[in-house]
């Protein structure tokens, strides 16, 4: 019996302990394939981000040596703006990178050598996440920033505090949004080149009061020339229309790409005449051609002239004076000597103070008279600010001289109580 | 002997182990490194394009150096980046669709196709939505005027720090002038992929309509019939991009709205938002191979709460479209749409001025407003009747002002006019309004004095008609 039960104890111990050393090898096995896994896992995510860092540097510096290439075949092309930008990029990522600085200011003294220097505008500095100070300290800031004239800065700090208190003194907030789109409305046109921009602001502006003469004046401008430049290169005549008003009121209005208004209408002057030119209207595209040149000479358009001003008047064996003047503007003086290749005669000589030059009513296009083949029609003529004085450098509000300070100061006055 | 075996057992399974461990590991190494690294997006070469670059009068030739130089105009012209969210105010978003041509036949740089303009106030919870047709012809910055479509392929083309969708922000913003935020340029794949994701999208097709799902031959045209029915993905995108219906481009922008939508509606109607929400990082993930955006994932999820809350009658849609468009050529003889800029200045106004944290926010109607105001008025009567200084004052009076001074002028007007320190919008309305004063007779000095507001000038008109009590 003895032996019996000692042989089943050693049987059962030695099936105990031949489980117990399988379960450890199991575990060592299991163990050992989990840690590889870990380890590997975390070797290959170490690895990836090393590369990708890499990559990204590498990539990063690629783009980054692109645009300084790009920027120097801009630079050596003429297009100095595009080089600017690139550059400005350029050193935004590495502000060390070799030689970018020197190109950049050598840029720059071209781009703004007759540039009159002006204060740049206020940059916004917008915040990632809501502004939770305080509502009162946002009020003051938005105050202070009112005060120095700040149009972005107060928008922004205002933003904030609404998002905190809609209803935060809410009269005097609204008081000031209205200036603030106001004002920053009108320097987006007048300095910033920011036509649409500043058309927005000041109808954002609208939305709490009317625009002053100031504004409205400014805005009209803006509004006319973007008018114009929707038929840029399309339907001349109409834009001849539109930045002849714009010239005239405010020649060195910007856009954007850098054209002022003085050049557009150049530039359309000398479209609308090309097309005349194509549809043998001789005499027509001549008077355009002057107009543009009396803007600025330029001699690919003096050959135009030469050329429609034969087709106008063809030379005579005896070439009888001419008496009329295209246009009043202008000083018509008849060479007494003419030869066959000469203009037919006909010098005309733009007086000094034809800056501003306005198409007589009679040689314009009328509305009616456009191609453009819709039902809808165009910008009614009426709605330019032609009854409106416009702006000059400092836009006078009205036509009609609003009351003087003496009216304002009259001695009979009457207080109330 | 037995134990030599054993040993040599061990030793063999160790080596088993072993070797499974390392390439457990290995395995592990290579699946981490794969799923964690970024493929750089391949960057294509130059290659010269046709449009032509506009050169600014009179940059690098001096001697036509002859007019004001762009003082400003770097300010626009720096690298195209866009206005960040400051996280509380209206944000605008442009989504752009690539021209399918240019994308089904691997062209280094496509046209875009669609452009959307998404626009969100968080705290008048309004949104809106604004179609641009894609033959607009606008200026592009730095380039020639040319079709909108061409703005993108031209800020890749040209290799600009901010890329195709850079050049397209740029331009919307110049024809519109509101600031872009963000860009999400969305491929077809990613749209198809979204849509099934949330079950198809439920739209109300008005007419037959033949859709052409993406591949070729005749198998991939459909008929969908007329009637209210949820679209897979592939049908979806196929009927947002059909455009064989009388109206052509402007009724697809229609549909691309009511995709838009629906698409809204179909996350709110089986609250799938929070399933969405609950997995964006991996749905970020499976997409973002599909949509280029500089919207981070955070700021998506922000936006899709607040998406969520706007309701239905408070999101403004707009198209340009023929009612702000005049059908042209350019000068190459491509059809264009040439925008009558006032116009699409009202829509514009109706969309992203309506309403929002910088609209008037004063409760209560025109005369609450101006009561709550108290301004300070001045009148000056250059009528010929006296008494219509004072009888105006107690009429201002009555209605919450403060009237400082009333005294006859010194000469007399025909027209009544106001002088303002633009601090009391709502008096200066009220005034305007209510006098019929004319805009050019309205007058901003910021110095008008430190006890008034407004000055008052009233004039004969006022004087012959008025409707004081």
């Amino acid at each position: 019996m003895d032996a019996d039960r000692n042989y089943q104890r050693r049987f059962f111990n030695t099936k105990i302990l031949k489980f117990i050393v399988i379960s450890i090898l199991l575990f060592i096995v299991l163990f050992a394939l989990a840690t590889s896994a870990v380890y590997g896992a975390w070797l290959g995510l170490q690895s990836a981000d090393l590369e990708n860092e890499t990559t990204a540097k590498t990539a990063e510096a690629l783009y980054i040596a692109e645009q300084y290439s790009l920027a120097i075949l801009d630079y050596e092309a003429g297009d100095y703006i595009l080089a600017e930008q690139r550059l400005e990029y350029v050193l935004n990522e590495d502000p060390n990178y070799p030689s970018a600085i020197e190109k950049l200011t050598a840029v720059k003294q071209i781009l703004y050598a007759t540039a009159t220097p002006t204060t740049p505008p206020p940059s916004p500095t917008p915040t990632s996440t809501p502004d939770l100070r305080p509502i009162y300290e946002l009020y003051d800031q938005a105050e202070r920033e009112f005060l120095l004239g700040d149009w972005d800065a107060v928008l922004t700090t205002i933003t904030a505090l609404r998002n905190l208190d809609l209803q935060y003194q809410v009269v005097k907030v609204d008081a000031m949004l209205y200036q603030a789109l106001r004002h920053r409305g009108v320097d987006k046109i007048r300095n910033q080149s920011n036509l649409e921009g500043g058309i927005f602001d000041l109808a954002l502006a609208e939305k709490f009061a009317p625009l002053d003469a100031e504004a409205s004046n400014w805005r009209n401008l803006a509004r006319l020339y973007m008018i114009g430049l929707g038929f840029w290169e399309v339907y001349p005549e109409q834009a001849v229309y539109y930045f002849q008003q714009v010239a005239s009121a405010s020649p060195y209005l910007l856009d954007s790409s850098g054209w002022t208004a003085r050049e557009r209408y150049r530039a359309v002057l000398t479209q609308y005449a090309d097309q005349l030119m194509a549809a043998e209207e001789w005499c027509e595209a001549e008077e355009y051609y002057w107009l543009a040149l009396s803007i600025r000479s330029e001699i690919s358009i003096e050959e135009r002239r030469s050329f429609v001003s034969i087709k106008c008047s063809p030379p005579t064996a005896t070439p009888a004076p001419i008496t009329e003047t295209p246009t009043p503007t202008f000083t018509i003086v008849v060479d007494a000597s003419p030869t066959a290749t000469s203009t037919v005669g006909v010098v005309v000589t733009p007086t000094p103070t034809e800056v501003y030059l306005s198409p007589t009513p009679t040689s314009l296009p009328a509305e009616t008279e456009t191609a453009v083949p819709s039902a809808t029609p165009l910008p009614s003529p009426t709605e330019t600010p032609i009854e409106v004085p416009l702006p000059t450098d400092t836009p006078a509000p009205s036509e009609t001289p609003l009351p003087t300070e003496s009216s304002k100061t009259t001695p009979a006055v009457t207080p109330r109580s | 002997m037995r134990i030599v075996r054993t040993i040599i057992i061990v030793v063999l399974i160790l080596l088993v182990v072993a070797a499974a461990a390392a390439l457990v590991g290995w395995g592990a190494y290579r699946y981490t490194r794969n799923m964690s690294s970024a493929i750089p997006e391949v960057v294509s070469g130059f290659e010269p394009i046709v449009p032509e670059r506009t050169t600014t009068p009179g940059a690098g030739d001096e001697s036509v150096f002859d007019y004001q130089s762009s003082t400003n105009v770097n300010q626009t012209q720096s690298a195209p980046t866009l206005t960040p969210w400051d996280g509380a105010g209206r944000v605008t978003i442009l989504v752009l669709g690539l021209d399918y041509r240019d994308w089904s036949t691997d062209r280094d740089y496509s046209r875009s196709d669609t452009m959307i303009l998404l626009t969100l106030d968080p705290l008048t919870r309004t949104a809106g939505i604004l179609s641009i047709p894609r033959d607009l012809w606008v200026s592009i910055p730095q380039f020639k005027h040319g079709k909108i479509n061409t703005a993108y392929y031209l800020g890749d083309a040209y290799k600009l720090p901010g890329g195709g969708a850079g050049l397209a922000v740029e331009t919307v913003e110049e024809l519109l002038g509101v600031p872009i935020n963000y860009y999400a340029q969305i491929d077809f794949g990613a749209f198809v992929d979204f849509i099934d994701e949330i079950g198809g999208v439920k739209l109300d097709v008005t007419e037959p309509i033949t859709i052409d799902l993406l591949g070729s031959g005749s198998a991939t045209k459909k008929n969908l019939q007329a009637g209210v029915q949820v679209l897979p993905g592939e049908w979806a995108l196929a009927y947002a991009r059909a455009r064989n219906t009388d109206g052509g481009d402007f009724d697809r922008a229609a549909r691309q709205q009511q995709v838009i939508i629906g698409i809204r509606d179909r996350i709110l109607s089986v609250d799938l938002l929070s399933t969405l929400i609950g997995k964006a990082d991996v749905l970020y993930q499976q997409l973002s191979s599909g949509i280029h955006t500089n919207i981070n994932l955070s700021d998506a999820i922000k936006l899709a709460i607040v998406a969520s809350q706007v309701k239905e009658k408070d999101i403004q849609q707009g198209i340009i479209g023929k009612e702000q468009v005049l059908f042209g050529k350019s000068p190459d003889g491509l059809s264009i749409l040439i925008p009558i800029t006032d116009d699409i200045h009202l829509l514009r106004d109706q969309i992203f001025a309506s309403s929002g944290v910088l609209s008037p926010q004063t409760p209560g109607n025109a005369q609450e407003r101006v009561q709550a105001e108290a301004a300070n008025v001045s009148i000056i009567n250059q009528s010929n009747d006296p008494a219509l200084g004072q009888q105006t004052a107690d009429h201002l009076e009555s209605l919450g002002m403060h009237i400082v001074s009333v005294s006859p002028g010194e000469q007399y007007a025909t027209v009544s006019s106001v002088i303002t320190d633009l601090s009391t919008p709502y008096t200066l309305s009220y005034i305007v309004n209510l006098i019929d004063i004319v805009q050019y007779r309205i007058k901003a000095d910021s110095d008008v004095s430190q006890d008034e507001n407004i000055i008052l000038f009233l004039g004969i008109d006022w004087e012959r008609d008025n409707s004081l009590p």
